[in-house]
């Protein structure tokens, strides 16, 4: 009777396995969805909301001169308009090329800080939004864009009060900047053996990965 | 589409209530299964009962087979979800540290808690001890914080560092859990002559 | 011969259901169970009031004190949870009862001092390893996470390289 009892839950289990092995073997074959290219409206909403997605112009320049190896700057102008000017090691990527797929491997990665920048912010925060719809990591804008980057980095204007030690600091930088950057000369000329200072490290931007364990 | 709360199908507000009926399904589950005895838990160290293994891995791989169904049925997304984060070294040593704790107390905190709640007094025991133990890394943190930080990967997904698809790993997984199912059978055979139980 | 006496859950129907529980959480929520998590919030809500001037510079209770009230969390609601959960089936199986488990050999209050040092040494593991058997290693492992795979096999394997040292406190 017993031997009935444990040869017959034997086979339940013999059945059980066979079925959890076959639906097992059913995912195999689920194709990964590519999740990736959706990102919910109220989620952009909130990050265009947020400023952590601009570098300021002092930032760029210090990592472009401390030859920030994760630096990719993308220059989304049209092509003529980035021979003319473009900054230091930056790629053209004009915006309506950008879901070109000769782009994706260089924006769809998580090694790089891509920062895109056009003359204003217009064109680069349309580029940074559609590449954040597709949420693609690392995204950046460049803050002000090139009149910023004219306006701070290559003639940077002096504070007009010299008390502010911040201000002052931040001058000096932007003058060392801008000879690095081959600048207006007239800005510099007072004293010129100032070397860029080596402000404090490269500001990491936080991730909004959530930090607390699941238990 | 899920998860209902992050993509904010429901209400943030609704998250504890939500948090407390899930607890009160895990907790029942629990101690259905038995984990309220603590002879029963180590039960598996010792060979005379894998009650543990089963439920636990029979557990997560019905959670992870439905996540990826609900994944692809597009009810979840699964890029959203939690994932815990790696970081290799404190991992190592505080599971070390969860495998000495779990054969000396008998427990962990979800079965203490459970354990607790029926009156084993026990667990009533070990919970303060798990506090005391809490209590040691808080007060202690800044002697460990370089090191609790250490070896950060992120978010690692297993298949992913394996270089295999979901699917497969998930595949692999689930047939390893049921050999091993099939193999407890016979130890316990072994050391159990009557008690034969699937 | 202990388990024929009362009547358990079949232990797959279980670890079923447990696994339902999981997605549902993951499904509502986008995270999956845990424990460990509420007497860590509970020590910090306890030492913050005593103590707000220390707790708010030092770093393990500032990260948890960082967004509001440290009880108000998933994770405490949660325990809640497994306890009244708990009690409800032990209501149902007949099984409430003050009682301490322990092996014939040895007496309790031996097994009352092992329960309480291997609760300490869990929790000083779970603190360093981001979470206990339910978050960093079942959820964990059903959200295909590495770090859940790896503490779930250093935890059973570190259970069994131990588990002769032991054995007298259990057989």
């Amino acid at each position: 009777m017993e031997e009935k009892i444990i040869k017959q839950r034997k086979k339940r289990y013999v059945f059980l396995t066979v079925l959890l092995l076959a639906i097992v073997f059913i995912t195999i074959f689920i194709p990964e969805k590519q999740n990736r290219e959706q990102i919910e409206p109220e989620e952009l909403l909130a990050e265009l909301k947020d400023e952590t997605r601009f570098f300021t112009t002092d930032e760029i320049a210090e990592k472009i001169i401390m030859e920030d190896p994760s630096l990719q700057l993308i220059d989304v102008r049209s092509p003529e308009e980035f021979e003319q000017y473009g900054l230091p090691g930056a790629i053209n990527i004009p915006i309506e090329n950008i879901l070109d797929t000769e782009w994706t491997e260089s924006l769809n990665q998580d090694i790089k800080t891509n920062v895109f920048y056009s003359n204003g912010t217009i064109y680069s925060s349309q580029a940074w939004l559609i590449i954040r719809r597709l949420n693609y990591k690392n995204s950046y804008v460049l803050k002000g864009g090139l009149n910023e980057w004219f306006s701070t980095i290559i003639m940077p204007k002096a504070p007009s009060s010299v008390e502010d030690d911040h201000a002052m600091d931040v001058y000096q930088f932007r003058k060392g900047a801008s000879l690095f950057f081959g600048g207006a000369k007239g800005a510099v000329s007072d004293d010129t053996n100032e070397t860029p200072k080596q402000v404090a490290p490269v500001k990491k931007k936080a991730n909004h990965e959530e930090e607390e364990g699941g238990c | 589409m899920g998860p209902l709360i992050k993509l904010g199908a429901i209400d943030a507000g609704w998250e504890l209530l939500i948090a407390l009926l899930i607890g009160i399904a895990f907790g029942f589950v629990l101690e259905q299964a038995g984990f309220s005895s603590s002879r029963k838990l180590v039960g598996l160290f010792y060979g005379y009962d894998f009650v543990v293994l089963k439920v636990f891995f029979t557990g997560a791989i019905v959670a992870a087979i439905g996540l990826v169904f609900f994944n692809y049925f597009g009810w979840i997304n699964l890029d959203r979800i939690f994932v815990n984060p790696t970081y290799l070294w404190p991992t190592l040593v505080g599971s070390a540290l969860m495998g000495l704790g779990f054969v000396v107390g008998g427990f962990c905190p979800g079965t203490s808690a459970c354990a607790a709640a029926i009156g084993k007094i026990d667990a009533m025991v070990f919970l303060g001890g798990i506090f005391i133990g809490i209590m040691i890394f808080a007060f202690g943190y800044p002697l460990f914080e370089e090191f609790y930080k250490s070896g950060a990967q992120g978010r690692v997904l297993v298949h992913e560092y394996l270089g295999i698809s979901r699917g497969l790993f998930l595949f692999i997984l689930t047939t390893v859990a049921l050999g091993i199912f099939w193999l407890s059978v016979g130890v316990q055979r072994k050391n159990h002559h009557k008690n034969l139980k699937y | 011969m202990e388990t024929t006496k009362k009547k358990y859950m079949n232990p797959y129907l279980a670890g079923f259901l447990l696994g339902l529980v999981i997605l549902a959480s993951f499904f509502l929520s986008g995270q999956g169970l845990g424990a460990s998590g509420a007497p860590k919030r509970l020590i910090v809500a306890a030492v913050h009031a005593i103590a707000p001037a220390f707790t708010e510079n030092q770093g393990f209770f500032a990260h948890y004190l960082a967004n509001g009230n440290p009880l108000n969390n998933w994770l405490v609601f949660m325990v809640l949870g497994i306890v009244v959960g708990g009690f409800f089936s032990g209501a149902i199986g007949g099984r409430l009862k003050l009682k301490i488990d322990h092996s014939p050999k040895i007496t309790s209050s031996s097994r009352l001092w092992m329960a309480g040092i291997g609760g300490a040494i869990f929790g000083l593991g779970s603190a360093f390893g981001r979470g206990c058997t339910s978050g960093a290693a079942l959820s964990a492992m059903s959200s295909f996470s590495l770090s859940g795979y790896i503490t779930v096999i250093v935890i059973f394997g570190t259970g069994f390289l131990v588990a002769g040292l032991f054995k007298k406190f259990w057989i």
